[in-house]
């Protein structure tokens, strides 16, 4: 009965899997590539402006709102609560300039985006009228500056 | 470094970028599927996280620094890239009476492609259930059959870790299975 896990018919792959699948991943990998090349720079910006501008008021809101929160008990934590606000290519964009960081080397999940894209909105806030290059090169700077243990640090400047 | 990955480096250094795009979509593309359906069971939810992971992978090739294996990075970003959708798909069930785990192993039947007899449908509902990181441990390391200093190194933890990780998980699945059959 002990070796119910060692027979070699469990190991095998028990999905059927569309004819023709593999032969055609590589055109359509190509294909989104070629596609998100396009758009993405105009488009990412254009959701980016859009997000911020919703987290800016949001975050003013929490703000007061986390004040008396805080006060009354101690609970409030503007980092979760901010993060429902993520919308999901925003986080696709910061895994990807992480990955291009090569700070995705270290095992990153949802929170840590959510902590960065954080941290990041906070410094565009402070800089009115920014050019995309010079957004870009705040994100860049702030990339460079993260240890691999960043989520931990911003957590715990955000519950002070 | 294995050939493949050899290769696949080389060919893009010299600015090959379609000859090794094409190896490394052909050398790792249905490894990769494996491991990501393993953990989110659905074809469509793979071939979209497959794709993501090549997409990537390919942005980031410059920045790769061949520290770890060519291999182990894909798998690390594989792994990275259905977590971060089990964990969002989580996150839109947290109002239902049904636990996300028990949905995600159920939905092996909803589909008629799975082909497999009743005890490998029982494994991998067993597999669907476990945490995202135990899942990620059992298939890499049963399924794709890794040695523990790779998986430690894809998952970010040490070896002993991942050790220790897959003995409950095969503990845990195989006391599952007895009971069944």
């Amino acid at each position: 009965m002990n070796e119910i896990l060692e027979n070699k018919k469990l190991k095998e792959f028990p999905f059927d899997i569309p004819q023709g699948y593999f032969s055609t991943l590589e055109g359509r990998v190509r294909a989104r590539i070629d596609s998100e090349n396009e758009n993405k720079s105009a488009k990412v910006w254009r959701t980016i402006k859009a997000s911020i501008a919703l987290a800016a008021a949001f975050l003013l809101i929490m703000g007061l709102g986390g004040v008396v929160l805080k006060y009354s008990t101690g609970a409030f934590n503007s980092n979760n609560i901010v993060a429902e606000q993520i919308d999901d290519e925003i986080v696709d964009s910061i895994q990807t300039l992480l990955l291009q960081k090569g700070i995705y080397t270290a095992f990153v999940e949802d929170s840590d985006v959510e902590a960065a894209y954080n941290q990041i909105v906070e410094s565009i806030n402070e800089n009115e009228d920014l050019s995309e290059a010079e957004f870009e090169e705040i994100i860049k700077e702030y990339l460079n500056t993260l240890p691999t243990t960043y989520s931990n640090l911003l957590a715990e400047e955000f519950n002070k | 470094m294995t050939a493949d990955e050899s290769s696949i480096l080389q060919n893009y250094r010299d600015g090959n970028k379609d000859v090794a795009f094409n190896l490394l979509v052909r050398s790792y593309g249905k490894r990769l599927y494996w491991h990501i359906r393993q953990m989110v069971a659905s074809h469509e939810d793979t071939d979209d996280i497959l794709q993501n992971t090549f997409i990537k992978i390919w942005r980031s090739l410059d920045s790769f620094r061949g520290e770890s294996g060519l291999y182990t990075w894909l798998y690390k970003i594989a792994t990275n890239e259905s977590i971060t959708f089990l964990n969002k798909e989580r996150s839109k069930n947290k109002f239902s009476f049904t636990s996300f785990e028990h949905k995600l192993s159920n939905s092996l039947t909803v589909t008629n492609d799975f082909k497999g007899d009743d005890i490998q449908l029982a494994l991998s509902r067993e597999v669907l259930r476990l945490p995202d990181k135990q899942k990620a441990i059992f298939s890499l390391r049963y399924y794709q059959e890794m040695d523990y200093k790779e998986i430690a190194e894809i998952l970010d933890i040490s070896p002993d870790a991942a050790k220790a990780s897959y003995s409950v998980a095969y503990k845990k699945i195989e006391a599952a299975l007895k009971e069944k059959f």
